[in-house]
């Protein structure tokens, strides 16, 4: 048994493996080598809808309907997921998403008849990386990067026609049923011609609590710098129940009110997530 | 439930030999064997080295028991995981960062490598002992992270 013990105990070289990940690369996640990866690989599909109503810093109520569709593989350090949303936007300014899916007026003054546009949206990539509770005193971080694609359309004028990048930290610990948790982010948002937008930072502070084990809540606070000329920054405060129903269900509903003139005045969502393996 | 197993030393117990009784803790209905081995100052920050004790124990969830005889008196420290898959190692993600659920004496916690002796070491005196260890289980599929997962799909961040 001591063999056991001794060829395996806790690596003293986490932190230089970790540097190693990222110098790496997510894609070699994918390595054929049993050696190198976990062999635990998880397909989740996501599907929901989403509806949030606001001015957003407009002289008129902009309503958006979104349908969502996420796929995502994941083990017990990477998770890659793909989204597309179907988007519905009524109303008079002209407003358009970005990689995390903030809402960007870029037509305050639009004064014309009430302007309906659906169709898919962008697709949006995210790669994340998890350092587990065991290695770090039970802080857990994870580390994201995420890219919104302009693939919808241009003359469905859904987006901004441009690529954004950006990536996230987020960093919580577990006390008891209490979980805590920080998330800043920055996002590199794509310059059309014509357009002045700002790269934007994020900040989201907030908690969960596990009510048992089929039940979490999850409230935070949500802030985005201004990402236009014409907004103000969006104050955000959400609330969602999840109800974990086997291991491969979990469906969510979630409210968010906002706080500023840049965020939606309200949002109500349901999501469900379904194990595919 | 529990599970109990007597476990000797390899060298003759003496007259002031202590006897160890360890519990356990937050072992995984998963199955498997709990690894277990007792360290001393010399020992432990060897990765390669012989414990002073050690045992291999059925897994039982909830917590295992462990009682080991005839040691000599002094300070020590213990290692333990519970081998799910039973392949005789701790299973490791690419990073070296522990798959299987894994325990220190004082229940110590690492950061980014194993605590170091002082924060895991305790004293065995001569007679009865006992020491209770919970395992550390560094899964992600939390009730809370299944939640926050769920709720990153609603295209924020």
């Amino acid at each position: 048994m001591y063999r056991a013990i001794s060829n395996h105990r806790y690596s003293r070289n986490i932190l230089v493996s970790v540097l190693a990940v990222f110098s790496a690369g997510c894609g070699t996640a994918f390595a054929a080598d049993d050696g190198i990866l976990s062999p635990d690989w998880h397909l989740t599909g996501t599907l929901g809808v989403t509806n949030t109503n606001g001015s957003y810093g407009t002289p008129n109520n902009t309503n958006v309907l979104l349908g969502l569709s996420t796929i995502s593989l994941s083990n017990d350090s990477f998770k890659f997921s793909a989204g597309l949303p179907y988007m519905r936007i009524s109303g008079r300014g002209l407003l358009v998403f970005d990689a995390s899916g903030n809402p960007i007026v870029i037509n305050r003054r639009a004064n014309g008849p009430t302007d309906v546009r659906t169709g898919w949206g962008d697709l949006n990539l995210s790669a994340s990386y998890t350092i587990p509770p065991a290695a770090l005193a039970d802080f857990q971080i994870r580390i994201t990067g995420i890219t919104k694609l302009p693939t919808a359309p241009a003359r469905r004028r859904l987006n901004t026609g441009e690529a954004d990048f950006g990536m996230s930290v987020d960093v919580s610990r577990s006390f008891g049923d209490w979980t805590p948790f920080v998330t800043v982010g920055y996002l590199n948002r794509g310059q059309p011609a014509g357009f002045t937008f700002y790269d934007t930072s994020s900040v989201s502070i907030g908690t969960s609590y596990v009510l048992n084990q089929n039940l979490v809540v999850v409230a935070s606070y949500d802030y985005d710098s201004p990402d236009a000329p014409q907004v103000t920054g969006a104050h955000e405060l959400m609330g969602s129940l999840s109800w974990i129903r086997n291991d491969r269900m979990t469906l969510t509903g979630y409210v968010t009110t906002g706080l500023s003139s840049g965020s939606p005045d309200y949002g109500i969502g349901f999501l469900v997530s379904y194990g595919l393996n | 439930m529990t599970a109990a197993l007597l476990v000797s030393p390899a060298w003759p117990a003496t007259a002031a030999a202590a006897e160890l009784t360890i519990r356990v803790d937050n072992v995984l209905p998963a199955g498997g064997i709990i690894r277990l081995g007792l360290y001393d100052a010399a020992r432990y920050p060897d990765d390669n080295s012989k414990p002073v004790a050690s045992a291999d124990v059925t897994a039982v969830a909830g917590e295992t028991v462990i009682t080991l005889h005839g040691i000599p008196p002094g300070t020590y420290a213990i290692q333990t995981f519970q081998d799910v898959n039973a392949n005789d190692k701790m299973d490791t993600s690419w990073v070296g960062l522990p798959l299987e659920p894994f325990g220190f004496s004082q229940d110590a916690k690492p950061f980014l490598s194993k605590p170091s002796f002082d924060e895991v070491k305790f004293t065995l005196a001569a007679g009865e002992n006992s020491q209770v260890i919970h395992l550390q289980n560094s899964v992600k599929d939390s009730p809370a992270n299944k939640a926050r997962d769920s709720i990153r799909a609603r295209q924020r961040k």
